[in-house]
């Protein structure tokens, strides 16, 4: 099972749940940007959770399959095509070599997960399969290199042998829903350390006022513009640990969510955390789309998160039911 | 231990915050309240992050829910007022004491003049000032390995460039505040280039420095620099 670039589009990488145990040493966590998407793509191609899924952020992505393989796509931000063919999402596709697939315009989402049976193989690096250039782990892909899949899943050779192998062959079951969830719904946000810093006007406009996600927005960060955002008074900040949610604000007053690739140390006032729960939401937006937020009680984010899990264990299960073995 | 305090910052973190100030006898706090949390860690915990007056917690909220603790909250603060309890600094592992060899060859220290200039000192001094002190690593962050150091003399307390350099080459010591830092890799800055190591701060996914290192410099002239520099030290 594999792929050949040919041509790069925006950013793409091979990313997993995350490198953890190193962000002492300022190693960022990484991993899928949108971890539901991901671990379906996963789940439906056979494989455990924690294998290497391809992140394709938004449209351009040329690739041709340099083997037989079997692929699921989950996520936003483009449309996979062979042909005139538009492939399936949330289901098991088997792909023959030599198909050329191309990622085409979407109007929904950001970033679209590739897993493949058998995981993308990539040497862990600090034991995690997420590209993070700067640390050593992966680099910026190029045209004409070559992806590989691992060995597949007992599940996915037997998902395979029920698939016509002579032409691309969608599973007659899939997922079933979108694998992000779409919409409008504001993205839910506990406060921040220094929320009480913040003036009233600023945090009136925090909670109302609808912030653009601007062109400068990528794995390490959303870069917002909207209602300014103000300190009673200038404070020089120790920095400290921040993680993925974490929405600081920068000296022009704009509002910046850390994401997958941030840094792991910040000195800037924290006005917000995004729950855990909707980071699969965050990572789907893309540069001008708005956004919104809105405050829940931290005990309320614990619970979301635990119900996601919850609900990801569920979806596994049921995946794994209908592959049987 | 010195007064602490326990905050949540959210599903998956906690931070135990000491007075807000950059202080050795603090942060000798936070490395011992890191020591005593990673060699007897609780259930669901993934890793810690010291910081000059915090240490960060990291956990999965879900993984304690699944052994059937009801609330992670109170199962957090128990545990962290048990173990922090009775502590009492003293052993500790042993801080490491390194010494990194600078060039400060006005080449390598692209603000090397301008310092002496705001500072009202000769370059001499400002050399022979920042190689007196012994400074402590902090913490690593900003990029993989970048060591946050102090205490710098008030005497050299310079504040943040009003405009970043576009680019800090890697290995470039450089100051700012109470602070000195070297950059593993080429980075926008708004820190001062005193000079430039000629070592390797990342790489093989591993840091040459650690939170709590004890750390000094010594002057060495550009041709000792290219020197190993080549020989890739």
């Amino acid at each position: 099972m594999g792929i050949k670039i040919i041509k790069p589009g925006m950013y793409c990488s091979l990313q997993d749940r995350g490198r953890y145990g190193h962000r002492r040493y300022g190693v960022p966590v990484s991993g899928s940007m949108d971890q539901y998407a991901a671990t379906v793509a996963n789940l439906l191609t056979g494989n455990s959770r924690n294998e290497a899924v391809l992140e394709i952020t938004l449209h351009g992505l040329q690739v041709i399959f340099t083997e037989d393989s079997l692929v699921a796509f989950c996520g936003g931000g483009s449309k996979p095509y062979c042909g005139n063919l538009a492939l399936g999402m949330n289901k098991a596709i088997w792909i023959p070599k030599n198909s050329a697939i191309d990622f085409r315009y979407s109007n929904d989402g950001c970033r679209l997960y590739m897993g493949i049976a058998g995981g993308w193989t990539m040497t862990p690096v600090m034991g995690s399969r997420s590209f993070y250039v700067q640390a050593g782990a992966g680099r910026v892909l190029k045209p004409n290199d070559v992806l590989y899949g691992g060995l597949p899943s007992r599940r996915a050779v037997k998902m395979v042998e029920q698939l016509d192998t002579s032409v691309i062959s969608m599973a007659s079951w899939g997922y079933g829903e979108t694998a992000f969830p779409k919409g409008v719904g504001a993205i839910r946000v506990t406060r921040g350390q220094e929320w009480p810093m913040f003036t009233e006007a600023s945090k009136e406009n925090w909670k109302r006022s609808c912030y653009l996600v601007t062109q400068s927005s990528n794995r390490m960060g959303y870069r917002l513009s909207g209602g300014p955002l103000l300190l009673t008074q200038q404070k020089e900040m120790i920095s400290t640990a921040v993680s993925m949610g974490t929405v600081q604000v920068t000296p022009d007053g704009n509002p910046l969510i850390l994401m997958a690739d941030a840094q792991t140390t910040g000195g800037y006032p924290r006005i917000a955390q995004v729950i855990e729960a909707d980071f699969s939401l965050c990572a789907q937006k893309r540069p001008g789309d708005k956004i919104t937020f809105s405050e829940v009680l931290p005990h309320m984010a614990e619970a979301l998160y635990i119900e996601r899990e919850e609900q990801l264990a569920r979806i596994e299960k049921t995946i794994m039911a209908k592959m049987g073995v | 231990m010195v007064r602490y305090e326990i905050s949540r910052i959210n599903e998956k973190s906690v931070t135990l915050d000491w007075e807000e100030k950059i202080d050795i006898s603090v942060h000798r706090e936070v490395m011992f309240a890191d020591e005593l949390v990673s060699s007897s860690p609780f259930v669901g915990w993934i890793e810690n992050v010291p910081a000059y007056h915090t240490l960060t917690i990291y956990f999965d909220p879900y993984i304690i829910y699944k052994a059937g603790i009801a609330d992670s909250n109170s199962y957090i603060r128990q545990y962290l007022s048990g173990i922090l309890k009775q502590a009492e600094i003293s052993a500790g592992s042993q801080a490491r004491s390194l010494q990194i060899p600078v060039c400060y060859d006005p080449s390598l220290g692209l603000d090397l003049e301008e310092v002496a200039d705001l500072l009202q000192l000769t370059t001499a001094d400002v050399i022979s000032m920042h190689c007196a002190e012994k400074y402590r690593v902090f913490m690593l962050g900003f990029q993989p390995g970048f060591p946050y150091m102090g205490i710098l003399p008030e005497k050299m307390f310079l504040p943040r460039k009003a405009k970043p350099r576009l680019l800090m080459p890697a290995g470039t010591v450089a100051i700012v505040g109470r602070q000195t830092g070297i950059y593993p890799f080429d980075a926008p800055a708004g820190w001062y280039a005193l000079g430039r190591t000629p070592l390797t701060l990342f790489s093989n996914g591993k840091a040459l420095f650690e939170p709590g290192d004890e750390v000094s410099f010594y002057a060495v002239s550009l041709e000792e620099y290219n020197k190993m520099n080549t020989l890739g030290h």
